[in-house]
């Protein structure tokens, strides 16, 4: 899939642990790990918009369009 | 003001698991007696009680012998038998959505198996009526044996209709199933 998700790069850069970050937005370890490795059919808004809260960036930070 | 206590029960199922246990009673009641029936029909139906198997009752089964009775049971147990398959994956289905499964492969497969064995009992049952003639009168002498050929009675047809709701439901299900495995890897 051309949409790569750079989450791994953000959490590196705010120093946040996955499990942190899993907790704080309310998903499970397991699918934060399945989001990180693109393993995923989608992502919904809300999950987007506590990402982004949390680690605060922009969607466009954990997004990146390959073609 | 006073503020109005909560008086919901903690537990709103128990009108589900009742309808849940009489359901499932009523299958089990079913799929015991139906065969115990048939069976007491062919091995003494004076005794049985109401009209039975109507198909046969007009060839008096209580002057018929061995053979023909047996044969008669033969060909009736192929008919009950699809209605008690159908019946069967009926209750599976039934469990299924107790258990909360309500979008999975088992209840579309469940609910497909359910369709199928009723179309399959529909066709058994046309067949069985001509059949039945047969057997019943083989006995006798030639001339005076019979072939019947009917076109189903209305419980067939309302059987016939049944199997193709089941078979949209079925439909729905899977869809339904699709909809949410994919729901599932949203995240």
């Amino acid at each position: 899939m051309p949409i790569t998700v750079r989450l791994d790069l953000m959490l590196a850069r705010r120093k946040m642990k996955s499990k942190d970050l899993a907790t704080l937005i309310g998903i499970t370890e397991a699918n934060l790990s399945l989001l990180k490795s693109g393993k995923v059919k989608g992502i919904r808004f809300s999950t987007l918009e506590a990402i982004c809260a949390h680690l605060e960036c922009q969607p466009g930070d954990i997004l990146e369009y390959e073609p | 003001m006073p503020e109005t206590p909560d008086i919901r029960p903690e537990n709103p199922r128990p009108a589900r698991d009742s309808l849940y246990r009489w359901t499932m009673g009523a299958i089990w009641f079913l799929l015991v007696t139906m065969p115990l029936a048939n069976l007491w029909f062919w091995i003494d139906p004076a005794s049985f009680p109401g009209p039975g198997i109507a198909e046969a009752r007009q060839y008096a089964p209580e002057t018929l012998g061995a053979p023909q009775r047996i044969a008669g049971f033969l060909i009736t147990s192929l008919s009950l038998a699809a209605i008690l398959s159908a019946m069967w994956h009926i209750k599976h289905l039934i469990q299924a959505f107790e258990a909360g499964l309500f979008f999975a492969e088992e209840t579309v497969s469940r609910t497909n198996r359910a369709a199928r064995m009723l179309f399959l009992y529909i066709g058994v049952a046309l067949i069985s009526q001509p059949m039945l003639s047969v057997a019943l009168t083989f006995h006798k002498a030639p001339g005076t044996r019979e072939l019947t050929l009917t076109i189903g009675d209305s419980g067939e047809w309302v059987g016939l209709l049944v199997a193709l709701v089941l078979l949209f439901f079925a439909r729905a299900l899977e869809a339904a199933r699709r909809q949410s495995d994919e729901l599932a890897e949203i995240i």
